[in-house]
């Protein structure tokens, strides 16, 4: 497998509000190979999202490069679908309308997005609701036409920014399960951010652990499970083992912080 | 344990589905809407009557008072004489190209505000003075360069109906979710997509509240432009009216501007169903 996202090098710094810069990421490489889907856990303020939300364009970087098969990337682009965390569904577009968002800005006519989005709310499990209202949905449902919204632009990485977090703890493994079920078929290179460890390591092929202020990766943790992963793995002795040593070292990062 | 509570499920599973009787004594939704329609319709009708009442033996003075079939009796000679269509064809007239002139300003200028820095340094100040200004005192300005006519009329009507337009158009644009105009970003759109995708949709609302207030600001222009100086007009009619004491006729053109506030807002509250109908569809889940 060929190495589909390369990050090297990335930091981030803000300013304070007495003008300092405070470094947020620092110096931050990585690998992600085609079809791997990695996750990133870390204690809440680790910049992790400051991170995806840089991979993504969505903010600009001071120090560093990401690169998509090789070519240099700056600013958003199609190559990359964010699946964000909120709610961040129009409220004035229909299920349908919002899944041909990225198409429609693109110029792409409804003959050709409109059975495109159709067959990917199929995937997600959204059959009927292409005409609902975002108002209408559950905040499963959405976060399903958020996903799908996502997908709609064909990307070569999904950046999926805490996308469960929302959601209560019976739907979040659903979703979960449902997750790998659509990654299975679509096969996309994916980079999750959560903050529950257990979710990361059940989706996971790699889990990074990110260390706080500045952020950085503090460990690389290849997740050995086959697949495809019943929900029932995450009982296993072997899962909360490695559920318990990640926990350990964000402990550890959280206390270090705490005391420098 | 005892088997007390699964009873009832056993015995009742052959016939129709027994409901909690609590549940079915509550009234439905449809049935509070109906009978709130029922109770304002009753108001309404109450409201008339005593109206009725009074005019015909409390208060017996005909320029103190006039009962409401005094009023109405006095719009049907008006509207068979054909005197009533043409006050009010002036005064819809008025109203109608300054509250567009107000509403397509307002908006354009609230947007472009909203979207631009610099415009906005530069308008802010005066925006601020003239809307918190009693701009109605302008109406002797008017008259003197515009003249008595049309011109006058349209000129107060903008001006009065204007600022909350432009204010409320401004505030929805500012008010857009940070959260889309994030999505909008990451799907790469152009600042004209943004624009019109994210922002002028988020701002509707807002817009639609805006020129409620304006419908209201306007009339009332409309009848102090008449009311100032006029030739023709519903303003004009209950003005001529008051100097002649006939009460009846003063009530009769109170009444039209009324009904016209009242069938404009219906006319925007329809407008608001079509053009937003994903609010609509939260009133109806909450």
């Amino acid at each position: 497998m060929t190495s589909k996202l390369q990050v090297s090098g990335l930091s981030k710094y803000f300013l304070t509000r007495d003008g300092e810069p405070r470094k947020v990421l620092d110096s931050i490489s990585l690998e992600i190979k085609t079809n791997e889907f990695v996750c990133i856990v870390g204690a809440s303020g680790c910049g992790k999202t400051t991170f995806i939300r840089a991979i993504g364009g969505l903010i600009p970087v001071e120090e560093g490069e990401v690169r998509i098969d090789g070519q240099s990337v700056e600013g958003p682009g199609g190559d990359r679908g964010f699946v964000f965390q909120h709610d961040s569904l129009l409220p004035w577009r229909t299920v349908l309308d919002n899944v041909v968002f990225g198409l429609e800005v693109r110029g792409i006519k409804p003959a050709v997005s409109h059975p495109l989005a159709e067959s990917l709310l199929q995937l997600v499990g959204l059959n009927g609701f292409a005409n609902h209202y975002p108002s209408e949905l559950s905040g499963g449902m959405r976060q399903r036409v958020n996903l799908a919204r996502a997908l709609a632009i064909d990307p070569d990485v999904l950046l999926m920014d805490e996308p469960f977090a929302a959601l209560d703890a019976q739907t979040r493994e659903i979703m979960q399960r449902e997750l790998l079920k659509i990654w299975a078929q679509k096969r996309k290179t994916v980079l999750f951010i959560t903050h529950q460890i257990d979710e990361a390591v059940y989706l996971g092929d790699r889990v990074l652990v990110f260390s706080s202020r500045p952020g950085k990766v503090a460990a690389d943790i290849a997740i050995p499970f086959e697949r495809p992963r019943p929900l029932s793995l995450k009982r296993s002795p072997e899962f909360l083992r490695i559920v318990d040593e990640i926990w350990t070292l964000i402990e550890q990062e959280v206390v270090a912080s705490m005391q420098a | 344990m005892t088997q007390v509570t699964a009873a009832p499920d056993i015995t009742q599973k052959a016939g129709a589905p027994s409901l909690p009787a609590r549940l079915t004594q509550a009234p439905t939704q449809a049935q509070l809407v109906s009978q709130s329609r029922r109770r304002a319709i009753l108001s309404v009708l109450g409201g008339l009557a005593l109206w009725e009442f009074a005019g015909q033996y409390l208060v017996t003075n005909p320029i103190l008072f006039s009962p409401l079939s005094k009023v109405l009796a006095v719009g049907w000679k008006l509207l068979m004489n054909g005197e009533l269509m043409r006050h009010f064809g002036v005064s819809a007239l008025e109203f109608a190209l300054g509250f567009l002139l107000s509403a397509v300003v307002g908006v354009a200028l609230g947007f472009l505000m909203a979207t631009s820095r610099r415009t906005q340094d530069i308008l802010d100040p005066w925006v601020s003075f003239f809307y918190s200004s009693p701009l109605v005192a302008l109406m002797p300005f008017f008259l003197l360069i515009f003249g008595i006519g049309l011109a006058s009329k349209v000129a107060i009507v903008f001006v009065i109906a204007v600022f909350p337009i432009l204010l409320n158009a401004f505030v929805g644009i500012r008010s857009a979710d940070p959260h889309l105009l994030e999505v909008a970003k990451a799907f790469n759109c152009t600042r004209g997509q943004i624009f019109t995708k994210i922002l002028m949709p988020a701002a509707l609302p807002f817009v639609i509240v805006g020129l409620r207030l304006g419908i209201g600001r306007a009339l009332t222009g409309v009848v102090v432009g008449e009311l100032f100086a006029s030739r023709a007009g519903v303003g004009y009619l209950i003005t001529a009216a008051g100097l002649s004491f006939d009460t009846a006729t003063v009530f009769l053109g109170v009444l039209i501007f009324s009904l016209m506030g009242v069938l404009l807002m219906e006319a925007l509250k329809y407008l608001e169903h079509r053009l937003a109908p994903w609010r609509k569809s939260v009133q109806e889940t909450h």
